[in-house]
């Protein structure tokens, strides 16, 4: 199978990049690849911190660019994860500190030396110098973003930047879904994202909670089997290995619970005409 | 032949302070001698008053030319030679001779000089106070020692030739003796770093959350490890 980088990019900040960075990472390292997450927000990296691995890093992308060290010495192992690999990125330096052209040569190192499978570039907010960094060396795109009109409205200027860089065909992953408040339509559905966006989509990822304390434990969701937005990401990265199989929401577990909920829903809507 | 035609006879270039006049290596000397006076003729203005290195590379001097040059920088356009650099011996010997300074002369003086100027530059002995907090993103150097008040937060680091002492919260990174001195130390009223560094040695946290107890502790090098001692004499049983 050829080797494949993905950026994984939104415009907008706080919409999930790094989480969903670090958790498709680590579960297509569960499923046997080799991978590396390359943090591409120099100046505020986070990748690191959400990794449970900032105490490993003594250089970083920046000192690789600069040949202040081998590849190898930067790249970070996961404690838990066989074939996961972190490249962090420098927090003192800035964006400009490398360019597109450097950080295409580093994805190409990445895949020849490092012999990764798959590489995930956490992108930064923004459609700057560090976007176009991010975006320089991707095979593909990832375009998270949550049912908001902000985030989507982002997420497509970002198509838009994209193909101007000739990367077709984002994949798009929706973030913080819940599927209650889709059903009372106080939250905009998946449909209707994509039919705003119009792009291929990749994977859902519903609401969950359990996300700020394996973000701030550093343990990615991932290794939690209870959690609902785990089992999303697992999904997903079998998906991203070419296996086809349904969106999160799609199938007939989640069909009969729906179903029963918007049968008691309308029942306890209907009442009150009556009276 | 065509070079002794070429005006290079002699190249006269700035490098830093000083004034090079540089003798080409194969021109002959009644060549050098014409050149050297239309180009300091020419550069006169700016020239008066500066030393001159003579740089005659290769090229072997005789004691007449020695003191023919002599006479056109020093006498005439009144320029005072630092000192000749030559790669042979006898022009050095030479060059003495007529009383000029050779560039192994100069460097002789200037390590006579030299263990003054360390006695004055030891970095290890000078100690800032710094009152602010290191902050994420922020990377700070210190020659010498330093004592911190206030916090290193997790991603802020700081470097310093000689000891760290944090009255506050170590949170980050603290690499001391910087430039490879192992007695350095790190000590801090809460020493909770995501690494310690002493000399070339690199501790990494624990990755269960170990927090200090809150007591003054101190980092230091012991048989090739870091080591974290607890800075109140009771605690430590001595």
């Amino acid at each position: 199978m050829p080797k494949k980088s993905f950026v994984v990019t939104s415009g907008k900040g706080g919409v999930g990049k790094t989480t969903i960075t670090s958790n498709l990472g680590t579960a297509l390292a569960l499923l046997d690849k080799k991978v590396c997450v390359v943090d591409a927000d120099i100046g505020l990296r986070n990748l690191d911190v959400v990794m449970g691995l900032e105490n490993r890093v003594v250089y970083d992308l920046v000192h690789v660019i600069e040949g202040e060290c081998r590849l190898k010495q930067a790249l970070i192992k996961h404690k838990r994860a066989e074939g996961l690999y972190l490249l962090p990125a420098s927090q003192t330096r800035s964006k400009e500190a490398i360019t597109p052209d450097q950080m295409r040569e580093l994805i190409v190192k990445l895949k020849e030396e490092g012999q990764f499978d798959y590489i995930f570039v956490d992108c930064p907010a923004g459609i700057e110098h560090g976007f176009r960094n991010a975006i320089a060396a991707a095979d593909e795109a990832i375009l998270v973003t949550t049912p908001e009109i902000s985030a989507i409205r982002d997420a497509d200027r970002v198509i838009g930047l994209l193909q101007a860089a000739e990367i077709y065909e984002p994949k798009l992953i929706i973030n913080r879904l819940s599927l209650n408040m889709v059903k009372s339509r106080q939250m905009m559905d998946k449909e209707d994202i994509i039919d705003i966006l119009a792009i291929d989509l990749l994977g859902v990822i519903p609401e969950d909670e359990q996300i700020i304390v394996s973000t701030n434990t550093g343990d990615p969701i991932v290794f939690m089997d209870d959690s609902k937005s785990a089992s999303a990401f697992k999904r997903i990265a079998r998906r991203i290995e070419g296996e086809d199989i349904p969106i999160f929401g799609e199938d007939d577990q989640e069909g009969i619970i729906a179903r029963l909920r918007k049968f008691f829903a309308r029942n306890n809507r209907k009442e009150p005409e009556h009276v | 032949m065509p070079l002794k035609k070429k005006p290079g006879a002699v190249q006269i270039k700035g490098f830093g302070t000083d004034i090079n006049v540089i003798l080409s290596i194969d021109a002959a000397f009644p060549d050098i001698e014409r050149d050297l006076i239309r180009k300091l003729e020419k550069s006169r203005h700016y020239l008066a008053g500066n030393d001159i290195v003579l740089d005659a590379r290769q090229r072997n001097l005789s004691e007449e030319e020695c003191q023919k040059l002599d006479m056109i920088l020093n006498t005439v356009f009144d320029l005072k030679i630092a000192y000749v650099r030559s790669e042979s011996d006898e022009t050095n010997e030479i060059a003495r001779n007529v009383g000029w300074k050779t560039e192994e002369d100069i460097q002789k003086m200037k390590k006579a000089e030299e263990p003054e100027d360390d006695e004055v530059e030891d970095d290890d002995s000078i100690v800032e106070i710094v009152k602010s907090t290191i902050r994420s993103g922020q990377k700070e150097y210190y020659p010498g020692s330093v004592v911190i008040i206030g916090d290193i937060n997790p991603g802020g680091e700081v470097e310093a030739g000689g000891d760290i002492i944090i009255f506050g919260k170590l949170r980050g990174i603290a690499h001391a003796g910087i430039n490879g001195n192992t007695q350095a130390t790190i000590t801090a009223i809460g020493l909770n770093p995501l690494q310690l560094r002493i000399a070339g040695i690199i501790a990494r946290s624990p990755d269960s959350n170990l927090e200090s107890e809150g007591v003054p502790e101190v980092a230091k090098i012991r048989d090739g490890a870091i080591v974290i001692e607890s800075l109140d004499k009771s605690r430590r049983g001595d």
